[in-house]
């Protein structure tokens, strides 16, 4: 018992250091930010839930709000399904996987910043892009300046993060013990049999992770938005980033501060709801 | 029989095949902006006018791009290299806020990970819980908590601003947590048995045994926060502060010379720690996945 | 193995990139220009005029001595001292009394000169008179000729005329007619006789007019080029001239007077016979139209007559002022004892002009006059034709035939004396040029008072070697004095030229120095400058200036002088002194170093201020351009207008490259960083 007590210590004290920090850095601040979502920027004055009707009725923040539950939603589904069928695809592979590979996971080490002129010149309404569409006899597109925006986000979203997901799915199917295939064929499953018997169970807790994981790096597809838009970009882009950005600015406290509790509201229930379905799967 | 048999395994190779060179093509898409970036490096302005005039807005029709420079020439790089001293300046800059970020995530990530992956304690769930929150919060909602706090310190507009809360992150945290979780209980123990403590076994068989965890998180935290834009345009006011992320985006087109130039050179760095950690990465990555 | 390549060459990148960290840096510094600064100044712009000069004395003394008198020994040197009466040097006295008597015996010699000249005058004079003499007899007599031979037309007129009268009388012309005709007669004769006055009394202005010009032009001549003696004389003969011409048109129209008399009054009896005799009306009205012609005629005669002898008086006056002008060049030509010029032609045409304009009065009214008188007697002539021509008419044609010839003879007599008039009125107007010609002025002859004005200045000459024989050779100091400069050298002979230059040292010195345009401005008369003696400490100030003055040449160039007080003994004549001056302004708050300021393509001035602008290099300097106004600057500071730029920036100064707006630089002192 005594030697328990001595591990949990262990275990605080391994802990610690970083959670100091996390709680100094983080924790203790945002409780702060909670209290001055209940008050005025500027005063100080309590005044209730006035900061968070505001935001409510705030149209930018509406748009904002829509624009980036709809990218999510829309967003990680397509990135999960397109990079499970990679991993499968490139699973298969005997020849030039980790050239190909590799080649996927270059995206991620390249920093936005210096791709931002390609980005430019790929997306410009004279951009290459255009030039190749124009070239297949197809109409051109605003990039820019339209809803294609939006698809502006999500290229840049799917370009950035697919190698990351596919390499994830690729741990996952490796996790799956080959056996299990084997029995699967001696009894005449075919590949496709397999797949959807064998490889989707397995993978789902993966499938959290990765879900995890890609709604993690759809809030960092804002730094492809800023670079390429910048701070108001097309209404069809415009994400609650830029939102919070632009009231900062502003010296909005009062508002980033209730937008910045809601916010973490909704992610703390994603969470809940995803660990949920994940626990009860398990 | 053994025709369909063979029929079929040459329509499997056929098929193959064009899988093969689907995805190829499709990996080569994804890694044409680099190309495209780092062809433009080497090309003189006029040649990146005469493909980028119809964005800068001199001339008709659609731009154009070829992956070879038809006068390849180091100018622009020279130029870059040998006369904007203010250019070495962010990208040490760069280079500090990185390091530093990462010997930080490493001093106070690394035990973090350690006690969750290896202890357990009452509330380390909640904790658990509170760090995976905190990672998929965005940084636009922690940007005012950590501007209350750096203004309350003193620190904004310095760089420990932007060092401090990308130390306490709890991302990598999160993945080293992983690696450990891996390490077969049974080697601790015999480590145990033998009378080593609890920090012996942590530096002798945690660390060395959660390397790849701990490279590949630092792999990540580096890619992460040398990519970083949000943090210092938010906590830096002085642009001698400034990281070279901040700064490629204030090139224009107009300036596409040197702008591809400096692509280049932030480029360069980020591409040679990805491909020497790679394989570290991946199983980062993978570790992620992996379900305890 | 791979990753290990890898790293290498990540840290090779990583090495390479802190080299070229440094590289860069380097080449920024070598580019960046090093520039002082400083922050505008309150401060007043100061023109500081200084210049060098010299001290000079204020009056210099010339001594001079006779020329060409062998300088037997000099005493004194350039620089020297001297105190009045001091001796100079000497001239040689053997040589002197040489020319002393050389100086004698010339003498003598142009005494002689002058009584031959005396002589030779007098003779020429007397030639003069006895052809004055002469020309005025010839004139009598020609006179006395002409007067003789119109007496005798006189008296044939006379005769043709009494014929006509016995013709007419035979004829018979009753008693009332003849007494109208003979009112009418007196009345053409009284306005004939006014006519002819009037006309006479014109002539006589013309005359008096001319003279006075004649008179006017002489005295400006001769009174600028004579001797006293001379224009008198002149002027004696002139008067003389005049007389004499004066006399002989007064002479002719009086003569004239009568001769024209006698036609029309014997004219007009013969009309008065035509009349009564002839009165048919048939042929009458041809004749009298012939004899209204004949009449007209007459009158025109008349006017012809006057006019031609008015012509040639005219001719005679305008003449005659030209023989004194023409004799006026060998009259110059004699030494001309005073420095007046002879006036010139233009000169001569002025005056001329006053004179007549003087008299243009007088002389409009008698032509007035004489035209008054000239259409009363036409009138007069008219009336009288018409009753001739009404007695015409009632005249018979018999004796028309016998009166015609009569009346022929009358005309003829008539022609006759006036040609006889005419002859006369020539021979008095050719007689009087004679002797008008007589008594112009032989050349002028002077040459015995120049002779006289030599002789007179060899005296002089002869006194003054005397008196330097008398001070025994020496040439003494005239005042105190410094010697300036020796034109005598021991041994040589003296020139006409001065001898020795000294310096008036008891009048005092004066500073004086070349100016420029520019400094000129700023020093004005009155001004209290300081002056310095270069090298030693000598100081002098709020010496006054005296006066500031453009060179005649060089319109940069000004010269100012300084009077030096009159005891002051700090400088030394020729002494090479400085002066200084400041000129103070009013205080202008934003004042830079010359230095600072620009002048762009334009020509405007601006200046280079140092700001420091936050960039990625740190708080980096740049040199930004401001255009500003020039109030007023000297030679090292601008007062800047106002609101350009404050009085907390840093305008840079100097630099070490060339700096332009938006230029990195680094302020010397400060680490660049």
């Amino acid at each position: 018992m005594r030697q328990k007590k001595r591990q949990r210590m262990a275990g605080i004290l391994f802990l610690l250091p970083g959670f100091a920090g996390v709680i100094s850095f983080t924790l203790l601040p945002f409780l702060e930010v909670i209290r001055r979502s209940f008050q005025s920027a500027v005063t100080a004055e309590w005044v209730g839930l006035k900061n968070y009707r505001e935001v409510f009725t705030n149209t930018a923040f509406r748009i904002a709000a829509a624009n980036t539950l709809r990218f999510t939603f829309i967003c990680i589904p397509i990135l999960i399904v397109l990079s499970l069928f990679l991993a499968v695809v490139l699973q298969k592979l005997r020849m030039g996987k980790n050239a190909l590979k590799s080649m996927f996971l270059v995206p991620v080490a390249v920093p936005a910043a210096s791709v931002v002129l390609v980005w430019k010149a790929l997306f410009h309404s004279n951009g290459l892009i255009n030039g190749l569409l124009s070239g297949m006899g197809l109409p051109a597109v605003s990039w820019m300046n339209s809803d294609a925006a939006f698809a502006v986000l999500v290229i840049s979203y799917l370009w950035k993060n697919i190698g990351y997901d596919m390499v994830l799915w690729l741990a996952g199917l490796s996790g799956i013990p080959e056996p299990i295939y084997e029995a699967a064929r001696v009894d005449g499953a075919g590949e496709w049999m397999c797949f959807v018997k064998i490889t989707l169970p397995n993978l789902k807790p993966t499938l959290y992770t990765i879900s995890v994981l890609s709604f993690l790096n759809s809030f960092k597809v804002f730094r492809e938005a800023w670079l390429v838009g910048g701070d108001y970009p097309h209404q069809s882009m415009y994400l609650i980033q830029h939102l919070y950005n632009n009231w900062f600015r502003e010296l909005s406290f009062d508002k980033i501060a209730a937008a910045a509790v809601l916010n973490s509201a909704v992610v703390f229930v994603l969470i809940l709801l995803l660990r949920r379905a994940w626990d009860s799967e398990v | 029989m053994t025709a369909g048999k063979q029929e079929r395994k040459n329509g499997g190779r056929i098929l193959k095949a064009a899988v093969f060179a689907g995805l190829f093509l499709l990996a080569a898409v994804i890694c044409f902006p680099v190309v495209f970036a780092v062809s433009g490096a080497f090309m003189q302005q006029w040649e990146l006018e005469q493909y980028l005039g119809p964005v800068l807005g001199g001339a008709d029709g659609m731009a154009s791009w070829s992956l070879l420079p038809k006068a390849p020439t180091l100018a622009p790089l020279v130029e870059l290299l040998i006369d904007s001293p203010q250019f070495f300046v962010m990208f040490w800059n760069s280079l500090k806020l990185s390091v530093c970020i990462l010997i930080g995530q490493t001093v106070f990530g690394v035990p973090a990970a350690w006690g969750l992956a290896r202890f357990s304690f009452p509330g380390k769930k909640a904790v658990l819980m509170l760090y995976i929150v905190l990672m998929l919060m965005p940084f636009q909602v922690l940007m005012m908590p950590e501007y209350l706090v750096l203004d309350r310190m003193g620190l904004l507009d310095t760089h420990a601003a932007v060092i401090l809360p990308a130390v306490f992150s709890t991302f990598p945290v999160f993945i080293m947590y992983r690696f450990f979780c891996g390490i077969p209980d049974a080697i601790l123990e015999a480590a145990q048995i033998d009378g080593a403590g609890n920090f012996q076994i942590f530096l002798h068989i945690g660390i060395p045994l959660g390397a790849a965890g701990i490279v590949s998180s630092g792999i990540l935290g580096f890619l992460e926060s040398w990519n970083m834009i949000e943090q210092p345009m938010t906590f830096l006011k002085t642009k001698s502060l400034w990281p070279l992320s901040l700064y490629l985006p204030e090139i224009g087109l107009e300036e596409a010379g040197i702008g591809f130039a400096a692509a280049l050179m932030m480029l360069i760095p980020a591409l040679l720690i990805f491909l020497s950690g790679q394989e570290y990465l991946e199983q980062g990555i993978a570790a992620a996945a992996v379900k305890e | 193995m791979n990753r290990k390549v890898l790293l290498r060459i990540t840290s090779l990148f990583f090495a390479l990139m802190i080299c070229f960290t440094v590289l860069s840096r380097a080449a920024d510094q070598f580019s960046v220009a090093v520039v002082t600064a400083a922050r505008p100044e309150n401060r007043m712009i100061t023109h500081e005029v200084r210049t060098s000069g010299k001290i000079v004395q204020n009056q210099e003394l010339a001594v001079t001595t006779q020329p060409d008198q062998r300088v037997s020994a000099i005493y004194v040197s350039l620089g020297d001292r001297v105190k009045k009466g001091d001796l100079l040097f000497e001239v040689d006295l053997g040589l002197l009394e040489e020319q002393i008597l050389n100086q004698q015996q010339e003498m003598e010699k142009q005494q002689l000169t002058v009584d031959d000249a005396k002589s030779q005058k007098s003779v020429s004079a007397q030639q003069k008179a006895s052809q004055q003499a002469q020309a005025a007899e010839n004139y009598a007599l020609s006179v006395k000729s002409a007067g003789v031979r119109l007496e005798r037309a006189k008296e044939a007129l006379a005769e043709a005329k009494k014929e006509l009268k016995k013709f007419r009388r035979q004829a018979g012309v009753t008693q009332e007619d003849s007494s109208v005709e003979e009112t009418l007669i007196q009345t053409c004769e009284e306005k004939t006789d006014a006519y002819i006055k009037a006309q006479q009394e014109l002539t006589t202005l013309q005359w008096n007019i001319e003279n006075a010009v004649n008179t006017a032009m002489q005295n400006a001549s001769y009174g600028a080029s004579l001797s006293q003696n001379e224009p008198v004389y002149t002027q004696s003969s002139d008067a003389v001239l005049r007389e004499a011409q004066t006399g002989v048109p007064e002479q002719v129209t009086a003569e004239e007077t009568v001769v024209l008399e006698e036609p029309l009054i014997i004219e007009a009896p013969e009309e008065t016979a035509n009349e009564s005799n002839t009165g048919t009306s048939g042929s009458g009205t041809g004749q009298p139209g012939g004899n209204a012609g004949a009449e007209t005629d007459g009158t025109f005669t008349d006017d012809i007559l006057i006019d031609s002898i008015t012509e040639e008086t005219g001719d005679i006056i305008l003449e005659e002022p030209e023989p004194p002008v023409s004799a006026e060049p060998p009259v110059s030509t004699e030494p001309p004892v005073s420095a007046e010029t002879p006036p010139s032609q233009e000169e001569l045409d002025q005056i001329e002009q006053s004179v007549r304009s003087s008299y243009e009065p007088q002389l409009q009214a008698a032509l007035q006059k004489v035209e008054d008188a000239r259409t009363e007697k036409e009138e007069a002539l008219q009336a009288l034709a018409e009753y001739q021509q009404e007695q015409l008419a009632a005249g018979d044609t018999q004796n028309a035939q016998a009166e015609a010839e009569l009346t022929a003879k009358v005309e003829a007599a008539q022609q006759e004396y006036e040609d006889a008039a005419l002859a006369a009125n020539e021979a008095a107007v050719t007689s009087g040029r004679a002797v008008q010609q007589a008594g112009i002025p032989d050349a002028q002859n002077s040459s015995d008072r120049m002779s006289e004005i030599t002789y007179e200045q060899m005296e002089l000459q002869l006194e003054k070697l005397e008196q330097l024989k008398a001070d025994g050779g020496k040439v003494t100091a005239p005042a105190d004095g410094l010697i300036t400069k020796i034109n005598i050298m021991t041994g040589e002979k003296t020139t006409d030229t001065t001898a020795l230059l000294m310096a008036d040292l008891s009048k005092g010195y004066r500073f004086t120095a070349e100016l420029t345009k520019e400094q000129e401005q700023y020093i004005g008369t009155g001004d209290l400058v300081t002056l310095k003696g270069n090298g030693r400490k000598q100081v002098l100030e709020e010496v006054p200036v005296e006066s500031v003055t453009a060179d005649e040449e060089d319109e940069n160039v000004y010269h100012v002088t300084a009077q030096l007080p009159e005891d002051s003994d700090v400088f030394e004549l020729g002494e090479s002194v400085s002066l200084e001056f400041g000129r103070q302004s009013e205080a202008y708050p934003v004042c830079v170093p010359l230095s600072a300021i620009h002048l762009d393509t334009q020509n405007r001035p601006y200046v280079l201020v140092a700001e420091t602008y936050d960039s990625v290099m740190g708080t980096e300097t740049r040199a930004r351009k401001v255009s500003v106004t020039v109030q007023e600057q000297n030679e090292s500071y601008a007062a800047l207008g106002e609101g350009a730029i404050s009085t907390d920036q840093e305008v840079i100064i100097s630099s070490d490259k060339a700096v332009d707006d938006g230029s990195r630089i680094r302020l010397s002192g400060a680490d660049g960083q």
